[in-house]
């Protein structure tokens, strides 16, 4: 590898000391190197790991997995909420593995590297006249990321992104290379669709797409009640619908998005898009309200009988991303779909009556059933309502007094979010979870991609 | 919603000259590396983040000084990615990635 320009400067200084005999003074100029620890996103999860690695191929990356004496987790963007990545082993990254692959126009399909940045997805897809069939309503994740945790984004037609995928590779811890589909080997390849990385390193995805689109995004501030009361043909009659209830507030942000022809509205400044400046009022009025629960309630009321958007048209990965440039944590819990509105309205209930401390919205979605182990929608249309708090705050007491509802409806935790559950309640959740474990034995009998959380998670000492 | 390449690169090749150092210090290594874990955000003006050869929106980061703007790509900062997206670079490759996209020298 070629020096950087700081290691040019420090080897030549290192040099000129030693030839002017008095080394020391010099070299001890040069920076004071940091121990590079590894955060997620928000900053919750870290980990010095022992080794960093980004292999070029697979090739590559089987040779160093069969040969590297540590533990490997992957990462992609850090942008997992839960410890799936932290590891004093060795932190795998596919960030040189990225990028599309090969596209089929007949049948709509495209091949990506496992760790492409999904935010080049949508243009990459563009260009060879395909776009995908829903995406998350963030995309900083990398593909393999998102899958790994069966990331998803609303609608009641649209699984998660793992739903969507047609045949993947997987190299395992042995270091062998699997081409798996729905033909081959499928065993493998139905719990590779979600596996958080526990069954070896996904390099490349084949993913079932559409022609291009474009969307009209839609959003509104109305009482939560109403939209809870009119929930069926808000799910029905939009391609894509969710809302954000605005905590101790009586109001929610409706968002709609539905395939357009329409001509592109100008592009908004990041940080305005999809409500994000309404999170500085809903802070102000937690800082300054949070001893007044009544007063604080008519101030976000009030805001929220002035909010008021401008209708977004753009092409379809566009308008579903939102920049998100206020750190929180976050838990989500899907509910079997007929059960949302109970779980919501008990969820507010609980908040309001034990005045619980936070400000952020609430995030209401919907999500089609699938046919993957062990994926939060496995055999069952589901709801899935996430709750977040500022990064600077404690979650524990707020996040644990609403996960007891979360179990109350049969909820089944989102595997990159914060959650407290282990093998012992996990398999109850999940009728083919033996269906994983058992693969995951196979292809990995030693744990090599294993850290403590998900010895938790799968029962494994 | 996205610049354009050609000027863009007609720029940098500009604010490169300027750089003659980090230009000799392996600029296609991280050119390479801006391009995989960088440009997503930093070539796209609707990600709100500051974009790489906008001497305007990068002059009060980069009066903040090296150690700060350090503390923001490996810890993290609003929306930006701890890492920035290259969980393998060294501390050295940040600085020289920070450089490139500001075009200024952190020294």
């Amino acid at each position: 590898m070629a020096l950087t320009r700081r290691q040019l400067i420090a080897r030549m200084s290192a040099l000129a000391a030693l030839a002017a005999g008095g080394g020391w003074p010099l070299a001890a100029t040069a920076r004071r190197k940091r121990i590079m620890v590894w955060r997620n996103w928000s900053g919750a999860q870290q980990c010095v790991p022992a080794e960093r690695f980004a292999p070029g191929d697979e090739m590559e990356l089987a040779d160093w997995l069969r040969a590297t004496p540590y533990s490997v987790r992957p990462v992609g963007a850090g942008h997992s909420f839960s410890a799936v990545v932290p590891t004093d082993g060795a932190l795998l990254t596919l960030a040189r593995m990225q990028g599309l692959i090969s596209h089929d126009a007949d049948k709509h399909q495209a091949e990506f590297h496992g760790g492409t940045a999904m935010a080049t997805m949508g243009p990459a897809l563009k260009e060879v006249g395909q776009g995908m069939l829903n995406m998350a309503d963030i995309d900083y994740q990398t593909l393999a990321g998102a899958l790994a945790t069966s990331t998803h984004g609303t609608g009641i037609g649209f699984g998660s992104y793992s739903s969507n995928i047609t045949g993947l590779r997987l190299v395992t811890a042995g270091g062998e290379v699997i081409d798996c589909d729905a033909d081959n080997r499928p065993e493998v390849f139905n719990a590779a669709c979600v596996s958080l990385g526990a069954l070896g390193v996904v390099t490349r995805v084949r993913l079932q797409n559409r022609s291009a689109f474009r969307l009209k995004e839609r959003m509104s501030v109305e009482k939560t009640e109403d939209l809870l009361d009119n929930i069926d043909s808000l799910v029905r009659e939009n391609r894509h619908w969710e809302m954000q209830v605005v905590t101790h507030s009586d109001y929610a942000a409706s968002i709609s998005l539905n395939e357009t022809d329409e001509e592109p509205t100008p592009v908004e400044e990041g940080a305005s898009e999809g409500g994000n400046e309404y999170l500085y009022w809903m802070q102000k009025a937690d800082q300054y309200g949070r001893d007044a629960p009544g007063a604080r309630r008519a101030l976000l009321n009030l805001v929220a009988g002035f909010a008021d958007f401008e209708e977004r048209v753009g092409e379809s990965w566009e308008i579903y991303a939102n920049v998100r440039d206020v750190r929180f944590n976050e838990m989500e819990y899907s509910v079997p779909a007929e059960a949302g509105p109970a779980c919501l309205r008990e969820i507010i209930q609980t908040i309001n009556e034990q005045q619980l401390h936070t400000w952020f919205p609430i995030e209401y979605r919907y999500i089609k059933a699938d046919e993957i182990p062990i994926s939060m929608f496995e055999g069952r249309d589901s709801c899935a309502i996430s709750i977040h708090q500022h990064y600077s705050q404690s979650w524990h007491e707020y996040f644990g007094a609403i996960e007891k509802i979360f179990w109350k409806y049969e909820g089944r935790p989102h595997w990159g979010k914060l959650h407290s559950l282990n093998a012992r309640h996990l398999g109850s959740l999940y009728p083919r979870w033996e269906e994983f474990t058992e693969v995951r034995q196979a292809l990995d009998p030693q744990g090599k991609f294993l850290n403590g959380h998900l010895r938790s998670l799968f029962g494994v000492t | 919603m996205h610049a354009g390449k050609f000027p863009q690169r007609l720029l940098l090749s500009g604010l490169l000259a300027c750089l003659p150092l980090l230009a000799q210090a392996g600029e296609a290594e991280i050119q390479g590396v801006y391009e995989r874990s960088c440009k997503a955000c930093h070539g796209t003006p609707a990600t709100g983040a500051p974009q790489t050869g906008d001497a305007q929106a990068w002059a009060p980061r980069v009066a903040q000084g090296a150690d700060i703007l350090l503390d923001h790509t490996i810890d993290g900062y609003k929306a930006m990615p701890p890492m920035g997206m290259c969980m393998d670079c060294t501390e050295d490759q940040f600085l020289a990635l920070i450089e490139y996209m500001s075009g200024t020298s952190l020294d």
